[in-house]
């Protein structure tokens, strides 16, 4: 009796112990049988929900590539993961590298080039910060600080005329960022203060002495934008919640996150982007062929893919963000367009000009909140 | 020559598997970062996120340390004490906590005391996002240990002693009593169980990283966040970090362990033992022991309740919709891939860890008897296998992101990238157990064997495994536990949806946005892991050996 | 019959055993008798091959086992603190030095050693006698050349010390078995064994 309890164990632990290869892996046998497969196509990449099981499925189908997900935390350890491994990569699709890290990997030479006919007409915004043929835009998105009209009533609190209101008294404690070191959208807006700062009035001060007294006046960090949306920010859906605090009444965002809210909330919401010139950054995500990939065709496929119908009318509500082809743009339902906000001039720097000064403002911010 | 090859083999896996790819990591990291350590280390003192996460680390660990023997020794003294209906029960009910995966406790406490809780709402305590909560939850984790740890020693303390003192002018008064005779008794047994609270204080991830909420960072939290560590010419700043932490961790944290060892060796030898198991006095007349033993128990079950509760809720409304969503193969949020990535992870840990760990035990059991170089071996092979205690979860992860990518690229895909995490945390821990039960084992009972004719293949299957059986089954449930709810390194590592374990699925659905059903997934993710856990642990408690309660 | 040869084991630089010698014959039970300390113990861990040796010799039958593993010399001990398995019933303890483990010679050993019956009785249910009994049997059912005891009567009270002592003589006797008891007590040495050799009186060269 004993042996049969050992042998079903062992016949238990055998089982688990044979690695399952994703449950993505054998959705190219279902249809066509006759064709052959073309191989793995790895692609590296974070979160992005554009990329949803279906949209992989039918891909799989109609190319014949066996796609293998490479998921990591987000924007930044895609590009850190690219890095790691450039000599020998991982993957031959790499997706979420946005403009502010952008030049890094060109730096690097990440890329390898792709055939840019197989591009629609983009929304000028996608091709804003590059042309080239090494990536290709899919969305974008403006970040800026989003706050809550039911706080900013216009009589008690007004409408912030410059970032430097959010450094006084009725701001102490509500107002939440990400660490730009950790997450995107974070790293999108300390590029935003960076330009607006350097390009205000007052010459005697940059944008560390704001990052200083916004430090001082009791500014929320969070990690990542979830938890400082979800969790601090009064103005959002997070107050339907588990865990919601609200206890932060602007909140770094996207200047279309109101829209996002009126479009669940039946074209209601209190929440509102604050479009100040030169405050909020214009966000590009790319995609583009790794260098010294072997699936090169399949790569471009998989380019082609994330520009087509099915992925840009969906990606404002995969992905919230605006998509890049220009045949698509925000949907009016619900007032999703309508309440999201455009400034006049975004921040304006170029992915070269990032690239040179990155390391020294995330210093300069680090030792600004330290 | 073939025993040398033998006691070689343990030896050579463990500085295979923990001590070179952590050098390698090391050397990799102060290549990445561009300044000297030293000043690596100066300027911690001037970023976000390190500057203060010393001393915040610190101090967070300490007054937890001390929270914990608070409550934990008054505790142990009324189990110890007193013979209570359900002892056993009891015992488990409190002793749980230290078994049950950080990830679930973070879930349970984020539900007990969080926004909306039935905690907050009641008293009007806001307690998320203070050091307050997670010196509350490191105290819910860690009074386990000191009842693990302290209930023996004053139970099974011969009780002529205390009779005797009774009987003798120092001994006439019960504060003399205590101080004379059950100070000396369960002193270094608390240090022990301090010096553990400590440690585990330290090095805590998941509880600061929810729990804390924004701008309390220890440092494991800021090591941790670095996305380029290690990466030459982008990482500088990450690396440096890393470095600076990693080294520092590792100073505190051999040192922490060092006392440990101190404090177990010295405490083992001299306590004169009651020959029968327990000498503990009937309950009567106790009532505030009563009282507040029962506030005790509901105290150590409460996050457990509420995770389970919250499993059956989704934004506030009773639903058992995320139980079905986790269970249907086609939903997005299905946990079957994830509970299934979680067991086999476990399970091959164990199948491994466990030979590994006896191997290591018994080499270290032989030799440390023999002469010479062949002892100080045995030192250093104990020292080697324990070595993964002084690293932190993450520094673990970054020893192997870092030191295995560093040799081939493609390592960083393989499927048992993250097992190997959960082995080389998991092996202390599993040594822990079966080298004092392997030391305390006769060894005549091996030499009768062989004299009645046994080969040692035999000696090995019929006298020695079945002999240390409840050890075995402690140590394997142990290491398939710790495996269970890993979280640090798998979350550094995670690269594939294929290696989503039921811990990080947790803190994903935790940072996933406009999705109210995240949340209670997190939940049924966390009831899972919870009733897993308790199923093992319940278990164990049967299989542990007379006089082994003083181990984990 | 068994020599033991010019043997000496030490333990830290230190000599337990120097350049000993040996001999027992066929049959013969022989008492070691010393002071405790001075080496019984070590000498029959070293005739087991439980402990090595820095020189020496110990043939069994004529042969040289210096080399082989205990497992491999045909030796039995019975330990001074009986090593009886607490995972096995007396049953599986009796059956454990056994080719061919046999339930018919393992009632019969029981009956030649007192405990009739007692096959499915738990270790820890013995007492110090029955001990001693169960310990002497299994280690008989092994059929060793030489058998080695260890003070297995140490920890009995006189009385029993004495009975047993008797018992066992009659035991060994009967099964014509080569045997060496160590012990330090003169009266149970007198008892058991057809010679007595006083530990401290071996001296190197003897022969």
């Amino acid at each position: 009796m004993k042996i049969k309890l050992i042998m079903n164990l062992l016949t238990i632990s055998i089982l688990l112990s044979t690695p399952l290869t994703g449950c993505l892996g054998p959705a190219d046998n279902e249809g066509n049988d006759s064709s052959e497969s073309l191989g793995k196509l790895r692609i590296l990449t974070y979160d992005v929900f554009a990329i949803s099981d279906e949209m992989i499925a039918e891909f799989e189908n109609r190319t014949n590539y066996d796609v293998e997900l490479i998921k990591v935390d987000d924007a930044g350890s895609v590009l850190a993961r690219a890095l790691q491994t450039k000599d020998d990569p991982i993957a031959d699709v790499i997706i979420g590298i946005d403009n502010s890290f952008l030049q890094i990997a060109l730096d690097y030479d990440l890329f390898a080039p792709y055939d840019t006919s197989v591009i629609p007409n983009l929304h000028p915004e996608a091709s804003s910060s590059y042309t080239g043929n090494l990536v290709a835009p899919y969305d974008w998105g403006r970040v800026c600080i989003n706050y809550d009209t039911t706080y900013v009533d216009g009589e008690n609190v007004t409408v912030p005329e410059s970032l430097w209101d959010f450094t006084s008294e009725n701001w102490t404690g509500k107002v939440v960022v990400q660490n730009p070191r950790t997450s995107s959208p974070g790293r999108s807006f300390l590029l935003a203060t960076v330009d607006y700062f350097a390009n205000d009035a007052d010459d005697s001060t940059d944008f560390s002495d704001w990052w200083s007294a916004m430090n001082n006046n009791g500014v929320i960090v969070t990690d990542g934008w979830t938890e400082a949306y979800e969790t601090h920010y009064s103005g959002g859906y997070g107050q339907w919640y588990d865990g919601f605090i609200g206890d932060a009444n602007a909140v770094v965002s996207y200047c279309h996150s109101p829209g996002v809210e009126a479009y669940f909330g039946d074209n209601w919401t209190t929440s509102v982007a604050l479009t100040l010139d030169r405050s909020s950054f214009l966000q590009v995500e790319y995609v583009g062929i790794a260098k010294g990939t072997s699936q090169s065709a399949g790569a471009q496929e998989f380019i082609a893919e994330m520009l087509n119908h099915g992925v840009q009318s969906s990606i404002s509500l995969t992905n919230y963000m605006y998509p890049a082809a220009a045949n698509y743009t925000l949907p009016s339902e619900n007032g999703y367009l309508y309440h999201t906000g455009v400034p006049n001039q975004d921040s304006s720097l170029t992915p070269a000009e990032i690239g040179a000064g990155i390391d020294e403002w995330l210093n300069q911010w680090d030792s600004a909140m330290a | 020559m073939r025993k040398v090859v033998f006691h070689t083999i343990p030896a050579v896996l463990v500085i295979l598997l923990v001590i070179a790819p952590f050098i390698i990591a090391l050397i990799r990291l102060s290549e990445a970062s561009e300044v000297g350590i030293f000043e690596a280390f100066s300027n911690l003192d001037n970023r976000y996120q390190t500057s203060g996460a010393i001393g915040f680390t610190l101090k967070l660990s300490a007054i937890s340390t001390l929270a914990t023997v608070a409550f934990g020794l008054p505790l142990a003294w009324w189990m110890g004490r007193y013979h209570w209906p359900g002892h056993r029960l009891i015992r488990a009910l409190l002793t749980t906590p230290f078994v049950v995966p950080s990830m679930v406790a973070t879930i349970g406490f984020i539900s007990l005391l969080g926004p909306q809780s039935w905690l907050s709402e009641t008293f009007n305590l806001q307690l998320w996002h203070t050091m307050t909560a997670i010196v509350i939850a490191h105290t819910w984790y860690n009074v386990a240990l000191v009842v693990r740890l302290v209930e023996p020693a004053i139970a099974r303390l011969d009780p002529s002693l205390e009779e005797s003192a009774r009987l003798l002018p120092q001994g006439n008064k019960a504060w003399k009593r205590a101080w004379r005779l059950w100070w000396p008794v369960i002193r270094l047994n608390l240090a022990a169980a301090a010096t553990l609270t400590f440690v585990f204080s330290f090095t805590s991830f998941a509880l600061v990283r929810h729990l804390g909420g924004p701008g309390m960072y220890n440092m494991e939290r800021a090591m941790a966040e670095r996305p380029f560590t290690g990466i030459i010419g982008v990482g500088a700043v990450d690396s440096e970090i890393v470095l600076a932490f990693g080294i520092i961790q590792l100073v505190i944290l051999a040192s922490a362990l060092w006392l440990l060892t101190e404090f177990q060796r010295r405490g083992k030898t001299w306590l004169p033992l009651a020959t029968e198991k327990s000498t503990r006095l009937p309950l009567v007349n106790a009532q505030i022991p009563k009282l507040l033993m029962s506030l005790a128990i509901l105290a150590a079950i409460a996050p457990l309740y509420f995770t389970i509760i919250g499993s059956f809720s989704i934004a506030g409304n009773f639903s058992t919709q995320a139980w079905y969503n986790a269970f249907s193969t086609n939903s997005e949020f299905t946990l079957l891939q994830p509970l299934l990535n979680t067991l086999r992870f476990a399970t091959l840990t164990v199948l491994i860890a466990i030979p590994l760990a006896w191997l290591s035990a018994n080499s270290v059991a032989t030799l440390e008897k023999q002469e010479g170089w062949s002892s100080r071996y045995a030192r250093v092979l104990d020292v080697m296998v324990m070595a993964p205690f002084a690293l932190s979860a993450v520094m673990v992860g970054y020893g192997i992101l870092i030191g295995l990518s560093h040799i081939s690229n493609s390592l960083l895909l393989v499927w048992w990238l993250p097992l190997l995490a959960h082995l080389i945390i998991a092996l202390p821990f599993a040594m822990r157990v079966i080298l004092p039960a392997m030391r305390s084992l006769d060894p005549s009972y091996l030499e009768a064997a062989r004299t009645l004719g046994a080969s040692p293949f035999t000696v090995l299957f019929k006298v020695h495994l079945p002999l240390l059986r409840g050890p075995l089954i402690v140590a394997a449930i142990l290491a398939f536990a710790v495996s269970l709810g890993e979280f640090g390194a798998t979350w550094l590592l995670w690269n594939t949806p294929d290696w989503t374990t039921l811990p990080v699925l947790i803190d994903r659905a935790y940072s996933r946005p406009y999705d109210p059903l995240a949340r209670s997934i997190a939940h049924v993710a966390a009831s899972l892991l919870l009733i897993t856990t308790l199923t093992l642990f319940i278990t164990a408690e049967r299989f542990r050996m007379a006089g082994q309660e003083g181990e984990f | 019959m068994l020599k033991v040869k010019n043997s000496t084991v030490s333990f830290g630089g230190k000599k337990i055993l120097d350049a000993m010698n040996l001999n027992v014959s066929d049959g013969e039970v022989v008492a070691l008798l010393g002071p405790s300390g001075c080496g019984k113990t070590t000498l029959l861990r070293f005739i087991a091959g439980l402990e090595k040796g820095s020189a020496g010799e110990v043939h069994i039958d004529g042969k040289d086992v210096t080399n082989l593993p205990p497992e491999k010399r045909g030796v039995g001990m019975v330990f001074q603190n009986l090593a009886l398995f607490p995972h096995l019933d007396v049953a599986g303890n009796l059956s454990f030095g056994m080719s061919q483990p046999n339930s018919e010679k393992i009632s019969e050993m029981l009956e030649t050693v007192g405990l009739k019956d007692f096959e499915k009785r738990r270790i820890d249910r013995l007492s110090g006698g029955e001990g001693q009994r169960v310990a002497l049997a299994r280690s008989l059912l092994a059929e060793p050349t030489v058998l080695l005891l260890d003070e297995p009567l140490a920890s009995l009270d006189e009385d029993l010390k004495t009975a047993l002592a008797e018992d066992v003589r009659k035991i060994l006797k009967e099964g014509g078995i080569t045997a060496i008891h160590v012990t330090h007590d003169r009266q149970v040495a007198a008892i058991i064994s057809d010679r007595i050799v006083e530990m401290d009186a071996i001296q190197p060269g003897e022969d």
